[in-house]
């Protein structure tokens, strides 16, 4: 580092009178001989000392006095605003990112063969009968009739949730403004879908789906801690989100889900037996 | 000091109902300013100062133990105030006059107007309205470096820790500032009838 450099580096320290006895012997016989480095210290300097000049408004002590009190009161007013839930289940949360990576790597095998299980039943599995299809087919039909509303308003709302989750797990902070995350639109309609999910799963649980209830349900606490999060910049909330969405197989039900519904539209235009229904009735 | 900060924390995350308030008491000023400085607003200081106290509130047990406490309540405080800068910058500013300005200057909690001669006042008014808007034209993270290290007082390295960035950043963003400042200024800087005195 030329000396110059060095001097130019030390111009902060200098003014601020943080040089100890070798950088000050250094700077003052380095400015003694150098004009442009004396020049561009007085520069610096001058505009510090005018900055100075910037008065800060002082509060008065009744201010201070009083501050507490302030603070208590807005602290009483969030308590009642806020969600109920929401430390513990960011407690909740974080106890479960502490649980060994083990854990997490046999309960997804443990999701991922009963999937297996299932999606093999359901390609697989043999047609009913056509007398058992004929004893069966008004009942089906009666149960499929009353609980068709609510499908098709959780189907509605998992692929409104889908957007949502999406939008958080491809957002990369380390490339992406913060801001181009739209947080506070996002939270708004989290809130909007947790409020919807109560009702949704009671229509659901009525109609005896017990999969999309579960599904509901996950999609209910990974919308709630959206809706809580602080800031686009609480990198580490969001980051604890992402680990839900990934601990809890949602896309990856979501997936299945689609899988099952493509399934479905495509039996209905071959006209083959039975499999419509299997994943909704699961 | 950091001991003492430690014993404070670890009574409030043991339910010490008064260990809270002892601990907004020590550190309301220098949260109130830092976030006045950087926003310029009185408001926004007031509001952003709870916000922190809150977030800390609600986070304190997850706080690192071998961190510094001050350090962690100056970084919420700075990542606030640049944020409601951002959002703030969105939106239109409302443009004031002197008069306004002085106005609100006067209205104040405390604000010390002094009862000096007009014009000392008039002028005073506005140097302070141009070192405001010079502040205003550098860069948040430019301008929360600045006034961290020239009205708070904090050591580089103290800067460094809480913007999480190295010295030599931190050195970088200080005299961008200064820089820009200057030429902010460079009315009163080059005007000898305006020269900078230290009183």
């Amino acid at each position: 580092m030329s000396d110059c450099k060095k001097c130019q580096d030390l111009f902060d320290e200098a003014f601020y009178e943080e040089l100890d006895d070798k950088q000050k012997d250094f700077f003052e016989s380095h400015i003694c001989v150098c004009e442009a480095c004396e020049s561009e210290y007085a520069e610096v300097t001058s505009t510090l000392k005018l900055m100075e000049k910037r008065a800060r408004p002082e509060p008065d002590q009744a201010y201070w006095n009083g501050y507490w009190s302030r603070l208590a009161r807005r602290m009483e007013k969030d308590k009642t605003l806020a969600p109920k839930s929401e430390s513990s289940w960011r407690s909740f949360f974080r106890a479960f990112t502490l649980a060994p990576k083990w854990a997490f790597q046999t309960a997804a095998a443990l999701v991922l063969v009963v999937l297996g299980i299932y999606i093999g039943k359901m390609l697989f599995s043999p047609s009913i009968p056509e007398f058992q299809q004929a004893r069966q087919l008004p009942a089906v039909t009666s149960q499929v009739e009353s609980s068709a509303e609510y499908v098709q308003r959780a189907q509605n709302y998992i692929e409104r949730s889908k957007l949502i989750i999406l939008a958080l797990i491809n957002f990369d902070p380390e490339t992406e403004d913060p801001y181009a995350l739209s947080l506070p639109h996002q939270q708004q309609l989290s809130r909007e879908l947790v409020s919807e999910a109560s009702i949704l799963k009671q229509g659901i649980a009525d109609a005896g789906q017990r999969h999309l209830q579960g599904l509901i349900a996950d999609l209910e606490v990974i919308l709630l801690q959206i809706a809580n999060l602080e800031s686009e910049r609480d990198f580490e909330a969001i980051e604890l989100v992402k680990k839900g969405v990934d601990s809890r197989g949602i896309l990856l039900q979501i997936h299945v889900m689609d899988f099952h519904q493509s399934t479905k539209i495509r039996d209905k235009t071959t006209p083959s037996p039975t499999a419509s229904d299997t994943f909704l009735n699961m | 000091m950091v001991q003492d900060e430690q014993v404070l924390v670890d009574r409030i995350s043991s339910g010490d109902n008064t260990a809270f308030q002892e601990f907004v008491e020590r550190y309301k000023k220098k949260i109130y300013y830092i976030a006045y400085d950087i926003t310029g607003d009185h408001e926004d200081a007031e509001d952003i100062s709870q916000e922190v106290f809150i977030k800390v509130f609600r986070s304190l047990k997850t706080f690192r133990r071998n961190a510094k406490v001050s350090s962690w309540l100056y970084q919420i405080s700075v990542n606030a105030s640049i944020d409601l800068l951002r959002k703030k910058s969105s939106k239109p500013e409302k443009l004031m006059d002197d008069i306004e300005r002085a106005d609100i200057q006067e209205n104040l909690p405390g604000s010390s107007t002094h009862a000096q001669n007009p014009e000392r006042r008039a002028e005073d008014i506005i140097i302070q309205k141009h070192i405001s808007q010079a502040l205003q034209k550098v860069s948040p993270k430019e301008r929360s470096v600045f006034v961290m290290r020239h009205y708070n007082e904090l050591k580089i390295r103290e800067i460094a820790e809480i913007l999480n960035v190295s010295p030599g950043t931190v050195k970088a963003l200080f005299y961008r500032a200064i820089r820009k400042l200057r030429k902010e200024l460079s009315f009163y800087l080059g005007n000898p009838g305006l020269e900078v005195s230290n009183e």
